[in-house]
């Protein structure tokens, strides 16, 4: 259907713009705890958006399942690793790479 | 200038951009995160390419478990090795002999460039493995794939010479990172198993199985996990070896009834090439894993049960 692939584009588009920030948030962000911070907000809200666009505009109802799946493994596994990476910036290690 | 070619541009230049940068970087750790996006963004490339084994397979070994080898070297060394560099006059040479080189490859890449795409050789019928990667693999040129078999137990040898035992114990690791490796290897390992069974029919296969499923065990083993079945280095060397040896042993077996050397009978040909790839798997696996832990800081050549 003509109008749920448009949807699936405009949720495409917002993804990216999503991916955007969090990279320019990732260039621009003072040290590594704030950075942390604006990827894990706006890097997964944007793979959200672009697993829901694909999902509209897939070919058949099982793979249109796939892509939240996708999404939910990302954020399940992204969650910890985020909460290690900021253990060591907080406590400030010195193999921590430079800002 | 259609949107394609600027994305295709796009992607050589980063390509370029990134191993520039991986091997100029003076801080090794910060190269190493570029040699990995490299692999990523390589992967990528393949997909434009349209070769979705090799883009699963180059996103899971290239990029995954290369990295995952090289930052553990690394934490076993300083990130900032002290490296005088090359002497001016031979770094002249090889620059010189570099751009020589890439200039005939050029003269010789630009017909074949600007040719149009050649077709797809028609391959022989391969039965149910209509993956023709598969095929092509496994059973038109499984001899090679043998070979490459073999170069696993040769890759643990190198292990054994440098004389450096993987430790495989038991380690502290933060309650944070052991529970997310109790959710996430299972889901490798059947995501492995899944990559695997699809790839006789679709993309997938031994290969890109392997490589998940080492990344599972990489995973373990940063959670601190001991991998019980890999210790013993009788074990590990038979792990290692028994994809080659079951091979070999296919490929003889169908040569009872008169049959050349590996040509399966039809009708056992999808079984016996999914057992060789299942073998192939977990072959493969022990031995990435074996590797990781072997170049770990922790493993220092000492002797072991």
């Amino acid at each position: 259907m003509p109008m749920i692939d448009a949807l699936g584009a405009i949720l495409l588009v917002a993804g990216a713009f999503f991916f955007a920030a969090g990279t320019v948030a990732l260039l621009r962000f003072p040290d590594t705890l704030t950075r942390l911070h604006a990827l894990t907000k706006a890097d997964n809200l944007g793979l959200g958006l672009l697993a829901l666009g694909l999902a509209l505009r897939a070919g058949s109802p099982g793979e249109a399942l796939l892509y939240p799946l996708i999404w939910l493994l990302v954020l399940v596994a992204s969650a910890p690793l985020s909460a290690l990476l900021g253990a060591i910036a907080a406590r400030g290690d010195e193999r921590e790479p430079p800002s | 200038m259609s949107a394609r070619l600027l994305l295709d541009g796009l992607l050589a230049l980063l390509l370029l951009w990134l191993a520039w940068r991986a091997l100029r970087l003076p801080d090794l750790f910060q190269a190493g995160v570029h040699f990995l996006a490299f692999g990523l963004l390589l992967a990528v490339v393949w997909l434009r390419l349209d070769a979705p084994d090799l883009a699963l397979a180059e996103a899971a070994i290239g990029a995954g478990v290369t990295a995952a080898l090289y930052l553990n070297t690394l934490a076993g060394m300083g990130t900032h090795p002290a490296d005088p560099g090359p002497a001016p006059g031979p770094a002249r040479l090889a620059g010189f002999l570099a751009l020589l080189l890439a200039g005939l490859m050029l003269t010789v890449a630009a017909p074949i460039l600007s040719a149009p795409p050649p077709d797809a050789p028609s391959l022989p019928p391969t039965g149910k493995l209509t993956n023709p990667v598969t095929a092509v693999l496994l059973d038109i040129r499984g001899y090679d794939t043998l070979l490459e078999t073999a170069v696993l137990v040769e890759a643990l040898m190198g292990v054994w010479i440098l004389g450096r035992t993987p430790a495989l114990a038991a380690e502290e690791a933060p309650p944070v990172l052991t529970g997310l490796v109790r959710l996430l290897v299972p889901v490798m390992i059947v995501v492995a198993g899944a990559v695997l069974w699809n790839g006789a029919a679709g993309t997938g296969g031994a290969f890109q199985g392997a490589a998940i499923l080492a990344a599972a065990g990489i995973l373990a083993r940063l959670g601190g996990f001991p991998l019980t079945f890999l210790h013993g280095a009788r074990r590990r060397a038979a792990l290692a070896a028994s994809a080659t040896a079951l091979f070999l042993g296919v490929g003889l077996v169908v040569m009872v009834p008169g049959r050349p050397f590996l040509d399966y009978p039809a009708p056992w040909q999808g079984t016996l090439v999914l057992l060789i790839e299942a073998v192939a798997t977990v072959s493969l696996a022990a031995v990435l894993v074996v590797l990781f832990e072997a170049t770990s800081p922790r493993s220092r050549g000492e002797e072991e049960s």
